[in-house]
C-alpha cells in the first residue's frame, strides 16, 4: 500500500501538546512496523520552521525524498472572515496534490483545527480520495455549551469539520469509547471504524532501586511527604473542582497525611478558581499543590512516587496521564466514564467522576489498604504493558490493509492533470478576483510546485559564482574548475551536472550559461538557461568562496531545504578567522558570516581534516547555531595541474629555468603574495644565503596580494632580481608546470594554510618540498616533506642549509612518500561525502 | 513591503480593531448607566406612586412591569454582545503583545468587561494555537523571479482577472 500521512496534526500548535505527541509516536510506529508498505510523509508549506525539524525527527525512518511538501496559499485560519477564499482555494491545492501522489489511502492526523491557525484539512471536497483520519473524541460537540455555543464562528467551523468526518472512508478511533462517540454522535458505520489506541513513552516505567529521591523536587514544589497525584490540562472536564472537593471530604487523618498535589500548565483562570475553592473550604494552603509545568522528567518521578493516582475527568478521548501513571507503578483510581475503563479494566479501580463521595470513598478504601495500592500498582504496570505504539500501530495497518482495498476510490491509474486544466479548474471555481497580484503570484508559484514534473535523478547545482563573475586565478579558483570539470566528466549518470550562479541583486540561481559556452563547451550540459528550479534530492554545492552570494541568499536557500534541497559548502580555510593579523579586518568578519550561514545549511566539506577539526573548534567554542542536520566532513585536493588549466593567455610572458637557470639549484615558491604566506620570511633567508656565498635561484610565482606593499616592492626592486630571484606575478598552468618539473625544491613557508597544494602538486611532479611544520602539511605530505620551524630570515636559512646538505648526501625526504590524488580521485572523495550527506 | 513595514501596518490594523470594539464597549457601557438612570428614574417614581392614594393599589404593579421589561431589555442588549465576536480579537491580543498592552489601556476603566474578555480569552486559549510566522517565506516567493512554469501560471490566472 502507498500510505499518504497528512502530517499537520505535528505541525500546529498541537505539536506541544498531546495530539502533536500522538501523531508522532504514531506515526513512527507506522514507519517502523510497516516495512512492506510505502509511506508519504506530507506537510505542509504553510508552517515552514516545522519541516526541518520534522524532516530531521523522522531521517531514518523513511528516505527523505518520502518527505514531502505542499503550499497552500496563506494565512488560512477560519477564525478570520478575510481568510476564507484563501482557505478554499488552499484545500483544494491539498487535495489536487495528494491526488498526484496517487496513494491508496491519506491518513489525516487532525481534522479539526485550523480555526485559528493554517492547518488545512478537507475530505472529498474536490477529489474522490481514499482518506482515513485519526478520531480523537466528540467532546465539542458533547459540550456544546463550553465549546460551540461560546463562539458560533468556531461552532460553524466545528460542524463544518466534522461534516468531513463524516465523509472519510475509514476512521482510526484512539479507543473504543470515542469510536462509541464516532458511531452515535455521527452516525458512521461501525465497520468503518478501527480502534487503535495508544502507547506511551517507554521512558515512563516503575522506579528501580537506583531511582532518584523526589527531595529536590519536593522542595520545589513544597511537597512534604507522602501526595495523591493528578496530572493533566485544567479543562472544566477535568473536573478538577470535584476532585478537590472530594479530597476536603476526606477523613482528616487522611488529609493531615496526604496532600493532594495537581501537576500540568494549568490556565490563571483555573488555578484562580482552585485557589479559591480551597479558601472557601478552608483547607490549609499546603494541603493543595499546584506545581505548574513539569518535564516530562519530574512527572515521571512524580508518578514514582505518589501514593495515589486520582484521575476524575468526566470526558477523555484516551487519557494518556492514566496510562503513564499505570506504566510508573503508581496506584491509580479513574472516572467510569468515557474511555478511562478501557485503560484501567479493574472495576475496582474506577469511581463515578459526578459524584464526590464516590470519588472521596474510592481515595478512602485505596488510601486504607496497602493490599489494594500494591494491587493496583502491580496490575496497572501489567495492564499498561498493553498499550504500545507499535501495538497501535500493527492494529492500524492490519485495520487499513483490510478495508481499503475495499473504499473503491483508488486512483493510482488517474492520469496527472495538465497544469492549464488545473488553473481553468481553480478559476472556474473561485472568484479569485479579490486576491491581489502578490498573492496571484503565490498561487502560481505553489502550483508550479505542488506539480513541477519530477526529475528522474537529483541534479548538483555547482555554485560557481565568483568563477562567472571574476575569475582572479587564486588557488581555489584553480580548484573549482578542475573539481567542476571532472564533475561534468566523471559523475556517471547519479546526479545531473549544472553549473550555477548568484549575484547580489537578485534572489536565485542561475544556470552559468555564459561560463558553460565559453570555458565548459567540450562537455554536454543538460540544463535551460535562466533561474532554476531545484526539486527535493538536489543539491545546491558551493564550490566557490563568495562571501556575500551565500549571505544575500540565505533566505531562498532555506525556502529551497523547505522543499528537501540540500545545501553544502566547500570549506577551503578558517585562516581570516584564525590568523585575522594576515586579512583585513571586514574580511574576517565576512569569513565568520559566511561560516555562519552555512552552518545554517546541510553540510561543510572541507579540504582537509585540520580544516575541519579547526571548523568543528572554532564553532563549538563560539556557540555558532547549526542546522539540525548540519555535518562536517573533509576530502583532499587534486593535483592533477592539467585538467585546471585557465585559458592561456597571450599577454602572460613566457618562462623557463632552462633560459634563466644557470645550473643553479633552484627553490620555488608558488602562492599569492600575502602576509600569511611567509614570503618576507623566505627573502630574507635567500638573503642570507646568497650573502654567505650559496649560489641557489629563488622563483616566486604569485600576484600580489592584500597588506603586502612594502614588501612587493622589496621584491620587485631586488638586487638579485632576474639574475637569481625571479618573481612571475603572472603566469599559466602550462608555465607552473614546467616549472614543477624543472625546480630542485618547493618552499612552503605559509604560517597557516587550508591544504598546501603546491606540495602536492610538486610532489607529482617528484619535486621535493621544504614545509613549515603545520599539522595540514603534515596530513598531506607525511614523511614526503623536510620540515622547519621558526619565523625569522635565518631559520628558514638554516633550513635550507640542513636540506642542500641532505641534498648532497642524496638523503632529502623522497616526494613520492607523499600520497597525491588526482581531480578524478578528489572529487570523488567529495562527492562521496556529499552522498553520505544526502542520506543522513 | 518590507517585514518591519508590514509589522507597523499590522500593529496599525489592530489598533484600529481594538480601538472599533473600545467603541462599541464605551456605547454598551453609556447604555448601562443610562439603564442605571432609568432604573433610578423608575424608582423615584415608584416611591411616588406609592405615595399617591389613587395609584397605591395598581401603579405598583404596572410600574414594577416597565422597571422589569426595561432591565430585561438592556440584559438582553448585553448578551446579544455575543462572546465569540471577540475571539479573533483575542487571538490577536494573545499573540500581539503590542496590541495587549494597548488593550489593557483600553479596557483599564472597565474592568466588568475586562474580566468577562479575560473570560472568553481562557476558553480561546484552550483551543488556540499560534499563527504561523510565514513572512520570510512569503517574502522570498514574491521577491523572487517566477519560473517559466510559474509565469505561465500567473498570466493564466491573472489575464482576465481584475487585480487589485
Amino acid at each position: 500500500m502507498r500510505i499518504a500521512i497528512d502530517l499537520q496534526g505535528a505541525q500546529n500548535e498541537s505539536r506541544f501538546r498531546g495530539i502533536g505527541r500522538y501523531t508522532k509516536d504514531l506515526v513512527k510506529a507506522l514507519l517502523r512496523s510497516g516495512r512492506n508498505h510505502e509511506f508519504l510523509i506530507v506537510l505542509s508549506g504553510l508552517f515552514p520552521e516545522t519541516i526541518e525539524p520534522l524532516r530531521v525527527e523522522f531521517a531514518g525512518l523513511l528516505p527523505q525524498h518520502n518527505i514531502v511538501v505542499w503550499f497552500g496559499l496563506g494565512p488560512v485560519a477560519e477564525a478570520y472572515k478575510e481568510n476564507e477564499l484563501r482557505r478554499r482555494v488552499s484545500e483544494a491545492l491539498r487535495e489536487d496534490f495528494l491526488r498526484d501522489l496517487k496513494p491508496d489511502v491519506v491518513l489525516v492526523t487532525t481534522l479539526v483545527e485550523g480555526f485559528i491557525d493554517d492547518v488545512v484539512t478537507s475530505v472529498g471536497l474536490y477529489q474522490e480520495l481514499p482518506t482515513t483520519v485519526i478520531f480523537y473524541d466528540l467532546i465539542p460537540l458533547l459540550n456544546p455549551s463550553t465549546y460551540l455555543y461560546v463562539d458560533p464562528s468556531f461552532e460553524r467551523h466545528y460542524r463544518t469539520k466534522l461534516e468531513h468526518l463524516k465523509r472519510t472512508d475509514l476512521l482510526l478511533a484512539i479507543s473504543s469509547s470515542s469510536a462509541q462517540e464516532a458511531i452515535s454522535g455521527l452516525g458512521i458505520d461501525e465497520a468503518a471504524i478501527g480502534v487503535i489506541y495508544a502507547g506511551y513513552n517507554p521512558q515512563f516505567k516503575p522506579k528501580s532501586e537506583g531511582t532518584l529521591v523526589l527531595d529536590s523536587l519536593k522542595a520545589d514544589h513544597e511537597i512534604g511527604g507522602k501526595y495523591l497525584l493528578y496530572s493533566g490540562a485544567s479543562d472544566s472536564r477535568k473536573n478538577l473542582r470535584r476532585l478537590l472537593k472530594a479530597y476536603n471530604l476526606l477523613p482528616p487523618e487522611l488529609r493531615i497525611k496526604y496532600q493532594l498535589v495537581m501537576a500540568g500548565k494549568f490556565h490563571q483562570e483555573a488555578i484562580d478558581e482552585l485557589k479559591r475553592l480551597r479558601s472557601q473550604l478552608n483547607l490549609p494552603e499546603d494541603r493543595l499543590i499546584l506545581t505548574g509545568y513539569v518535564s516530562e522528567a519530574q512527572l515521571i518521578r512524580l508518578y514514582q512516587h505518589c501514593t495515589l493516582f486520582v484521575f476524575a475527568s468526566t470526558h477523555e478521548g484516551f487519557g494518556l496521564p492514566v496510562l503513564e501513571a499505570m506504566a510508573c507503578g503508581a496506584p491509580v483510581i479513574a472516572s467510569n466514564t468515557s474511555s478511562l475503563p478501557e485503560i484501567i479494566r479493574d472495576p475496582r479501580a474506577l469511581f463515578d467522576p459526578f459524584d464526590e463521595s464516590s470519588i472521596k470513598d474510592k481515595m478512602v478504601e485505596v488510601l486504607s489498604s496497602p493490599e489494594l495500592r500494591s494491587h493496583l500498582s502491580d496490575d496497572g504496570i501489567i495492564q499498561a504493558r498493553r498499550f504500545t505504539w507499535d501495538h497501535s500501530a500493527e492494529i492500524a495497518l492490519n485495520f487499513l490493509v483490510q478495508h481499503v482495498p475495499t473504499i473503491g476510490k483508488h486512483n493510482r491509474a488517474l492520469p496527472s492533470t495538465p497544469q492549464s486544466e488545473r488553473v481553468n479548474w481553480l478559476k472556474s471555481h473561485f472568484d479569485l478576483r479579490s486576491l491581489s497580484s502578490e498573492e496571484l503570484k503565490i498561487l502560481a508559484v505553489s502550483i508550479s510546485l505542488n506539480h513541477a514534473t519530477k526529475r528522474n535523478r537529483p541534479t548538483l547545482y555547482v555554485d560557481i559564482s565568483e568563477l562567472v563573475q571574476h575569475d582572479v586565478r587564486t588557488g581555489i579558483q584553480r580548484v573549482s574548475r578542475s573539481v567542476l570539470q571532472e564533475l561534468l566528466a566523471s559523475i556517471d549518470g547519479e546526479f545531473r551536472v549544472v553549473p550555477v550562479y548568484c549575484s547580489l541583486d537578485r534572489l536565485g540561481y542561475f544556470v552559468a550559461d555564459h561560463y558553460i559556452r565559453q570555458n565548459l563547451s567540450a562537455f554536454e550540459v543538460d540544463h535551460e538557461p535562466g533561474l532554476i528550479e531545484p526539486q527535493s534530492g538536489d543539491v545546491i554545492l558551493g564550490l566557490d568562496l563568495q562571501h556575500f552570494g551565500v549571505i544575500k541568499q540565505r533566505a531562498y536557500l532555506h525556502w529551497l531545504r523547505l522543499r528537501g534541497v540540500r545545501a553544502m559548502y566547500v570549506v577551503y580555510d578558517l585562516l581570516p578567522i584564525t590568523l585575522p593579523q594576515c586579512f583585513f579586518p571586514e574580511s574576517t568578519e565576512n569569513h565568520k558570516n559566511w561560516v555562519r550561514a552555512i552552518a545554517e545549511f546541510d553540510a561543510a566539506l572541507c579540504i582537509s581534516r585540520s580544516v575541519e577539526s579547526e571548523l568543528v573548534t572554532w564553532m563549538a567554542e563560539n556557540n555558532v547555531p547549526k542546522s539540525p542536520r548540519f555535518q562536517t566532513r573533509w576530502f583532499h585536493l587534486g593535483a592533477d595541474i592539467e585538467l585546471s588549466e585557465a585559458p592561456e593567455e597571450s599577454s602572460v610572458p613566457q618562462f623557463s629555468l632552462d633560459d634563466v637557470g644557470g645550473g643553479r639549484t633552484t627553490f620555488v615558491m608558488v602562492s599569492t603574495v600575502e602576509p600569511r604566506k611567509g614570503h618576507a620570511q623566505v627573502l630574507d633567508a635567500f638573503d642570507e644565503l646568497w650573502a654567505s656565498g650559496f649560489d641557489v635561484n629563488l622563483v616566486v610565482v604569485g600576484k600580489k596580494g592584500w597588506m603586502v606593499d612594502e614588501l612587493y616592492h622589496r621584491m620587485k626592486s631586488h638586487a638579485e632580481q632576474g639574475h637569481r630571484f625571479f618573481l612571475l606575478k603572472n603566469t599559466t598552468d602550462s608555465i607552473l608546470q614546467n616549472l614543477y618539473a624543472s625546480a630542485d625544491c618547493l618552499i612552503a613557508a605559509s604560517i597557516g594554510e587550508g591544504f598546501g597544494l603546491p606540495i602536492i602538486e610538486a610532489a607529482r611532479h617528484q619535486l621535493p618540498s621544504i614545509a613549515r611544520d603545520l599539522d595540514v602539511f603534515r596530513e598531506v605530505a607525511g614523511e614526503g616533506a623536510f620540515y622547519f620551524a621558526g619565523l625569522a630570515g635565518p631559520d628558514l636559512a638554516k633550513a635550507v642549509r640542513e636540506w642542500l646538505d641532505l641534498l648532497s648526501r642524496r638523503e632529502v625526504p623522497d616526494p613520492k612518500l607523499v600520497k597525491w590524488l588526482t581531480w578524478r580521485q578528489s572529487t570523488a572523495q567529495l562527492v562521496e561525502a556529499i552522498r553520505r550527506n544526502l542520506y543522513v | 513591503m518590507n517585514i518591519h513595514e508590514h509589522s507597523m501596518r499590522r500593529i496599525a490594523d489592530l489598533e484600529r480593531v481594538i480601538r472599533d470594539k473600545s467603541d462599541t464597549i464605551q456605547s454598551l457601557e453609556r447604555q448601562v448607566q443610562t439603564l442605571t438612570q432609568q432604573v433610578g428614574h423608575f424608582e423615584e417614581l415608584h416611591r411616588r406612586v406609592l405615595g399617591s392614594r389613587s395609584w397605591r393599589i395598581t401603579a405598583p404593579l404596572r410600574l414594577l412591569g416597565s422597571l422589569w421589561h426595561a432591565i430585561r431589555s438592556g440584559l438582553a442588549r448585553l448578551k446579544s454582545w455575543h462572546r465569540g465576536k471577540l475571539r479573533g480579537l483575542l487571538v490577536v491580543l494573545k499573540q500581539n503583545k503590542t496590541a495587549r498592552r494597548f488593550a489593557k489601556l483600553v479596557l483599564a476603566p472597565f474592568p466588568n468587561l475586562k474580566a468577562r474578555l479575560s473570560n472568553v480569552g481562557s476558553k480561546v486559549a484552550g483551543h488556540s494555537g499560534a499563527h504561523s510566522q510565514v513572512g520570510q517565506y512569503r517574502r522570498v516567493v514574491v521577491e523572487l523571479d517566477m519560473s517559466r512554469s510559474a509565469e505561465d501560471i500567473y498570466q493564466s490566472l491573472a489575464g482576465d482577472l481584475i487585480r487589485k
